[in-house]
C-alpha cells in the first residue's frame, strides 16, 4: 500500500488532482480489525471535474509511471485502485475533512471514521451495515458523531433506522 | 438483552478494539493474505461437475 500512497501523493504534487483520501475497506482498516477486500477506492477532485474524461490525465499518469488498467481499476502492486471522483456532498466534505495516516513512513489521506460509517448507512448494503458495527466496536466513530452527520446529511432516518435494527442497548 | 449475549457482545467488542491498535499497514497486509487465501480456497473448490478440475 505504499506504493499506492506514494502514487496518490504524486498524483497530487503534479497537479493532476487537487485532492485524495481513500476510502471504503482500505479506510475501514485503518479503524477496525482487517477484511478481505479486492480493491482500493479512493475518492478523487480533479482542477477539471466537468471535462468530458475526468480519469483520462489520471490514467495517462500512471501508465507513464508504469501501472496499467485492470477492468475499472489500476493496478498499483497488489493492489487494483479505483478511482472515484468525489459525488456527492457527503464524499466531498469527506474528502476535504480527511486525516493523513501512515503506511509504513509514507503518508496517506484516509477518511474519518464517522464520515466512513454515514457513507455506509447511506449505501445501506448488508456490509455497510456490517462496516457501521464495526467502527461503533471500536470506538473509533461515536453514535454522537454519527448522528451529527446522518442530521447534516438528511440521513437521520436511515441512522434511526440502523439503530432499531442493530443496537444493541 | 440475555446476559450471555451481552457477554458475547462485549467480546467482540474487546476483541475490535484490541485489534484497532495494530498500525494501519500491517492489517493491509493482512488483507493481502485474506485475499490470496480465499482465491486459493475457490481455486480448490471441486467443480459442479465433480471432475475435480480447477476452476
Amino acid at each position: 500500500m505504499d506504493e499506492v500512497a506514494k502514487l496518490l501523493n504524486d498524483l497530487v504534487l503534479s497537479g493532476i488532482i487537487t485532492d485524495y483520501a481513500v476510502f471504503g475497506a482500505v479506510a475501514q482498516m485503518r479503524y477496525t480489525e482487517s477484511v478481505a477486500t479486492l480493491d482500493a477506492d479512493v475518492l478523487v477532485a480533479v482542477p477539471e471535474p466537468d471535462a468530458f474524461d475526468v480519469l483520462g490525465p489520471i490514467y495517462a499518469f500512471c501508465k507513464e509511471r508504469g501501472y496499467d488498467p485492470e477492468g475499472e481499476s489500476i493496478r498499483v502492486g497488489d493492489w487494483p485502485v479505483q478511482f472515484i471522483p468525489a459525488f456527492n456532498e457527503i464524499t466531498e466534505a469527506a474528502m476535504r475533512e480527511a486525516e493523513t495516516g501512515d503506511i509504513d513512513g509514507v503518508p496517506l489521506r484516509v477518511i474519518r471514521a464517522d464520515f466512513l460509517a454515514v457513507i455506509a448507512l447511506s449505501v445501506g448494503r448488508a456490509k455497510d451495515f456490517a462496516r457501521v458495527i464495526a467502527l461503533r466496536e471500536t470506538g473509533a466513530a461515536t453514535d454522537e458523531k454519527i448522528a451529527a452527520l446522518a442530521v447534516r446529511y438528511d440521513l437521520a432516518a436511515k441512522w434511526n433506522s440502523f439503530l432499531e435494527r442493530f443496537d444493541e442497548g | 438483552m440475555r446476559a450471555e449475549i451481552r457477554s458475547m457482545l462485549e467480546r467482540q467488542a474487546d476483541w475490535q478494539r484490541s485489534r484497532k491498535e495494530k498500525p494501519w499497514a500491517q492489517k493491509l497486509r493482512e488483507s493481502l493474505v485474506m485475499r490470496r487465501a480465499q482465491r486459493s480456497l475457490r481455486s480448490d473448490t471441486p467443480n459442479e461437475s465433480g471432475s475435480g478440475e480447477k476452476k
